[in-house]
C-alpha cells in the first residue's frame, strides 16, 4: 500500500496518530513530521502490510482527509 | 429593487422558515464582508469561510446556550422544565471545555476511527438488504427507502437499540429534538411533549442499562451504562449523551446519503463519472458535504462583550455561523457554484472544526461512500422522477422531503 499525505491540506489535528503511531507522529512544535521530509505540498510514502490497517483508519479519521491511499 | 430590498425580504421569508433556495441569500450576506445582525432572527449571521472557521475556533463564542432557552421560557415553565433544559446541558453540542472534553472522551473511546472501519462489513450487509427490497419495485423514495433506514440501522446497533424497537426510539428522540431545534417565545409551546417524551426516554434507557449491566454487550449503552456505575458520568448524562448521538448521528446522515444522490442525479455527467470511476468516491461524498451541507448553520451564544471584525458583540447574543454559506465562499472555493465529485483540495467546513468537530464523521464519510456506489453499482440506469428537487424550508438542515427515483433494473 502506498499513500499520499496533502501537507498544505493537513492542519496537524494529529488524529492520524492515534490511529497509526508508527506512521504518523506530530513533532515538538505540534506539527506533522513528515513535513520535515519534504519541502513540496505532497509526500508519499509505501506503507508495511502490518500498518495497513491503521493507515485506512487514518485516512477515515482525518478531519481535513488530507491523506489519499493510493493502493 | 436595492440589494437591501432584496436582503430584508429574503431574511424574512429566511425567518419564517419559508426560504426553499438559501444561496443567492448566503452570497448577499457574503458580499457584506462583515457579520450581519439580523434582527428577524434575532442573531448575529457569519458566513465567510474564514469568519466561520475562526468562530467555530473561538472561546468567547460558547457552546452553552441554555441561557437562550431560560429566556425564551416564562419563569413558571423555567421551573416546571428545569429536567428538559438540565438533558440539554450534557449533550456535547451544549457544552464548552472542561466539562465538554471529558464528556466528548467517553463517547470518543467507541464512536472511534476503528469503529468505522469495523462497521464496514455491516453497513455493506445492511446496504445489500435495502437494496435487494428496493429492486422488487420499479420506482422508489429515496428518502424513505435508501437514506432512511441504513444509517437508522447503524446508529441503533451502534447505540444497542434492540432490533424492532429502532422506531419506538426514533419517535422518543425527535420528540425531545423539536425542544432544541426551536428559538424563542414557541419554546413554551413545545416544550410539553419534549419533556414528556424525556420521561418515557429515561424508563426506556432504564430498562436497556439493566439488561447491559447484566450481560454485557459491544455497543454504546454498555460503555456508558459502565462508566455510570463507576460513578464516573451521572445517569442523567448517560441519558443525554446517548439520545444526543442519536440525534446529532442519524438524520444528518441521512441527508448527506439523500442530498449526494440527488446532486448526482441532477448532474448527469457527474454522475456517470463516479459510475465510470467508482474510486472517485472519496472526494465525491466530500463535495456533497461542500455543496449541500446537511447541518446548514451552527448557533453560538456571545460569552462577554467584545469587537469581532468591527462589529460590537454583547455578552448573552446568538450567532449562527452558516457553515452552507462558508462552503461556496468564492475566496476559498474556485467556481464554488460548480458541483466537481473531483475537486481538490476541498476544505470544506461541513463537519465543523476545532473542539466541536463531529465525532461521527468517519462513519458518516463510511456509511454515504457505501452507499452511494452499492446503489449505482446495482442501479446504474435509476431516473430522478421527481422534476425538482424537494427541499424543505428549514433554516438549520439542508433536508429533502422526497426524491422519487425510477430504478430501471434490467434484471
Amino acid at each position: 500500500m502506498r499513500i499520499e499525505i496533502d501537507l498544505l491540506t493537513c492542519q496537524d489535528f494529529g488524529e492520524c496518530v492515534l490511529s497509526a503511531p508508527e506512521l504518523f507522529q506530530l513533532d515538538e512544535t505540534g506539527k506533522q513530521f513528515l513535513r520535515r521530509q519534504t519541502s513540496e505540498t505532497k509526500f508519499e510514502f509505501d506503507v508495511a502490510i502490518e500498518y495497513e490497517t491503521g493507515a485506512e483508519e487514518a485516512a477515515i479519521v482525518c478531519p481535513m482527509q488530507a491523506l489519499t491511499i493510493l493502493h | 429593487m436595492s440589494t437591501e430590498f432584496d436582503l430584508d425580504t429574503a431574511l424574512n421569508v429566511y425567518a419564517k422558515g419559508e426560504l426553499f433556495n438559501p444561496y443567492p441569500l448566503y452570497e448577499t450576506l457574503r458580499a457584506r464582508k462583515e457579520p450581519f445582525w439580523s434582527e428577524n432572527l434575532g442573531m448575529w449571521l457569519v458566513h465567510g469561510f474564514t469568519d466561520v472557521e475562526e468562530g467555530l475556533s473561538d472561546p468567547r463564542l460558547q457552546n452553552d446556550r441554555i441561557l437562550g432557552y431560560e429566556r425564551s421560557l416564562t419563569p413558571e415553565n423555567r421551573i416546571k422544565f428545569k429536567a428538559l433544559n438540565e438533558h440539554l446541558s450534557h449533550w456535547l453540542g451544549f457544552e464548552d471545555p472542561p466539562v465538554h472534553t471529558h464528556s466528548r472522551g467517553y463517547l470518543k473511546e467507541y464512536i472511534s476511527g476503528k469503529l468505522a472501519i469495523r462497521m464496514k462489513p455491516v453497513i455493506q450487509k445492511q446496504i445489500q438488504e435495502i437494496l435487494a427490497k428496493a429492486g422488487s419495485h420499479s420506482e422508489i423514495d429515496l428518502i424513505t427507502d435508501f437514506a432512511y433506514p441504513l444509517p437508522l440501522k447503524i446508529i441503533c446497533d451502534l447505540l444497542g437499540i434492540e432490533s424492532g424497537r429502532e422506531e419506538e426510539f426514533k419517535e422518543l428522540a425527535d420528540a425531545i429534538g423539536v425542544y432544541p431545534g426551536n428559538v424563542g417565545p414557541i419554546l413554551n409551546d413545545v416544550a410539553p411533549a419534549a419533556a414528556l417524551a424525556l420521561v418515557k426516554m429515561e424508563a426506556f434507557f432504564d430498562e436497556m442499562v439493566v439488561k447491559r449491566l447484566a450481560d454485557p454487550k459491544d455497543d454504546l449503552i454498555t460503555r456508558l451504562a459502565q462508566l455510570s456505575v463507576e460513578g464516573l458520568l451521572s445517569h442523567q448524562e448517560m441519558v443525554s449523551l446517548l439520545t444526543f448521538v442519536f440525534l446529532a448521528g442519524f438524520g444528518t446522515t441521512l441527508n448527506l446519503i439523500a442530498n449526494g444522490m440527488m446532486l448526482l442525479f441532477t448532474h448527469p455527467e457527474e454522475k456517470e463519472k463516479l459510475i465510470a470511476h467508482p474510486e472517485m468516491i472519496g472526494s465525491a461524498v466530500e463535495e456533497f458535504l461542500r455543496y449541500e451541507s446537511p447541518i446548514q448553520i451552527v448557533a453560538r451564544l456571545v460569552r462577554e462583550d467584545f469587537e469581532w471584525h468591527g462589529k460590537q458583540l454583547g455578552a448573552g447574543d446568538y450567532v449562527g455561523l452558516i457553515a452552507g454559506a462558508a462552503n461556496r465562499d468564492e475566496d476559498i472555493f474556485p467556481d464554488p457554484e460548480r458541483f466537481d465529485i473531483g475537486r481538490e483540495p476541498n476544505r470544506h467546513i461541513a463537519f465543523g472544526r476545532a473542539a466541536h468537530f463531529c465525532l461521527g464523521a468517519p462513519l458518516a464519510r463510511v456509511e454515504a461512500q457505501i452507499a452511494v456506489n452499492e446503489f449505482f453499482k446495482k442501479f446504474p440506469k435509476a431516473e430522478m422522477v421527481t422534476p425538482v428537487p424537494d427541499w424543505l424550508p428549514i433554516i438549520s438542515f439542508r433536508h429533502l422531503g422526497t426524491l422519487k427515483v425510477k430504478l430501471n433494473n434490467e434484471n
